[in-house]
C-alpha cells in the first residue's frame, strides 16, 4: 500500500530557486580566453578538401595570403577554382598547358593592378599539394609556376610540433 | 589591545545574486565567432625560390664573371632504394661501392634515413666550408617520378638545418634548388 503523503510536509514553502550559473560561467571564460588565443586574423588560406591531406614539416615560417595553387589527388586548382584534372596533364611535356594559361592570365592581371593601382606584385604562389602527390607532378607544378612569373613558391605544410 | 568584535552582531549579510545575464548574452554570441575563426591547425611554409624564367644555367656559363665562380652543386637524389648523394664529380658510393647502389640505403619497411643523410652532409658541409664556393649554403634535391611529396617536404626539413653537439641550431643548406626528374 503506498503511504499517505504528509500532511505537515505539504505547506512547506518552496523558496524560488536561482539557477547557479557560476560553474558554466567559468567553462565559458576559459573557452573565451583559448579561443582568443587560437584566434587567426590572416583568413584561411585552404579550405579543407576531402583529397587533400598536407604533409607535416618542421617548418616554423608563418604563411601569407597569397594566390595558391593546389594540387589534390585528382584536381589541380587556382584560387579554390578547378583549372583541370590531374588525369589530363599530358604525360610527355614538363608544362602544364591550362595551369600555365591560367597564371599567366592572373600574372598579367596582378601587373596591371600593379601599374593602376600600386597593388605589389609579389610573384609570390602558395603550393598547397596533397602528401602523396608524385614528385614528377609537383616539378611540373613548379616548373609551370615558375614559368609564368610565379617564381618564389611557398610550400605549405602542417607545423609539426 | 584589540577590541573583541561586538557578540550582539547577528546583523545576516544578504546573499545578492549577481546579474550576470548581459555577460551569458555576451558570451554566446562570442564563442561562436571565435570558434568560427580559430585556427586549430597551424599551417606553415617552405620558401622555395625559383631563378626567374628566362634564365638558365647554361645562359650564367656563358657570362664570365660567373665562370670564374666556383660551384659545388651538392645534389641529393631520392629513389625507392635509398639517398644518392654526390655533385658534379660523381655520385659518393655506398657499403656495396658501385655508383648503382644509393649511398644511404633506404631502411627495411621503406623509411628513409634522414638521420644518416644528415650525418653525412655535415661531413660533407664540414668539408667544403671556406673553400670558396658560390653555392656552399645551396642543395640540389631530385627524386624519382614516384617519390610522393611527403618524403620530400621530409627531407627539406632534414637537410635545412641540424643541431649541433652543443645544441645549438645551425644552419646546414638552407638553398634548396629543385632538380629534374630522374
Amino acid at each position: 500500500m503506498a503511504f499517505i503523503p504528509s500532511k505537515r510536509k505539504k505547506h512547506l514553502l518552496f523558496a524560488q530557486e536561482e539557477l547557479n550559473l557560476t560553474s558554466m560561467m567559468d567553462a565559458m571564460t576559459i573557452i573565451l580566453l583559448f579561443l582568443l588565443k587560437t584566434y587567426s586574423t590572416t583568413g584561411e588560406i585552404i579550405s579543407p578538401a576531402s583529397d587533400l591531406r598536407l604533409p607535416y614539416s618542421l617548418s616554423t615560417q608563418a604563411p601569407h595570403k597569397e594566390l595558391t595553387v593546389s594540387v589534390t589527388r585528382d584536381n589541380i586548382l587556382v584560387s579554390d577554382q578547378r583549372v583541370m584534372m590531374v588525369d589530363d596533364i599530358d604525360p610527355r611535356s614538363t608544362m602544364i598547358g591550362a595551369l600555365y594559361t591560367e597564371l599567366s592570365r592572373r600574372a598579367r592581371e596582378a601587373k596591371q593592378n600593379e601599374i593602376q593601382y600600386a597593388i605589389p606584385f609579389t610573384r609570390e604562389v602558395i603550393v598547397v599539394a596533397d602528401e602523396n602527390v608524385p614528385f614528377q607532378l609537383l616539378f611540373k607544378v613548379i616548373y609551370t609556376c615558375g614559368s609564368s612569373e610565379y617564381d618564389k613558391l611557398r610550400l605549405l605544410t602542417i607545423r609539426e610540433r | 589591545m584589540a577590541f573583541k568584535p561586538s557578540q550582539r552582531s547577528h546583523t545576516k549579510i544578504r546573499e545578492i545574486p549577481l546579474d550576470i545575464r548581459p555577460v551569458m548574452n555576451l558570451m554566446v554570441c562570442l564563442i561562436p565567432i571565435l570558434l568560427y575563426s580559430a585556427e586549430f591547425v597551424k599551417l606553415s611554409i617552405r620558401e622555395l625560390n625559383l631563378p626567374p624564367a628566362g634564365t638558365s644555367d647554361r645562359g650564367n656559363q656563358n657570362n664570365p664573371l660567373t665562370e670564374q665562380e666556383k660551384r659545388f652543386q651538392l645534389t641529393v637524389i631520392i629513389s625507392k632504394r635509398g639517398f644518392y648523394i654526390g655533385n658534379r664529380a660523381g655520385y659518393l658510393t655506398g657499403e656495396a661501392n658501385t655508383q648503382a647502389e644509393p649511398a644511404i640505403p633506404a631502411m627495411e619497411g621503406g623509411n628513409y634515413d634522414f638521420e644518416r643523410l644528415r650525418q653525412q652532409l655535415i661531413e660533407i658541409k664540414e668539408k667544403i666550408k671556406d673553400q670558396g664556393f658560390v653555392d656552399e649554403n645551396s642543395i640540389i634535391i631530385s627524386a624519382e617520378a614516384d617519390i610522393e611529396y611527403k618524403h620530400i617536404i621530409r627531407l627539406m626539413d632534414y637537410i635545412t638545418i641540424y643541431t649541433d653537439a652543443q645544441g645549438n641550431e645551425k644552419e646546414l643548406f638552407p638553398q634548396i634548388n629543385i632538380g629534374t626528374v630522374i
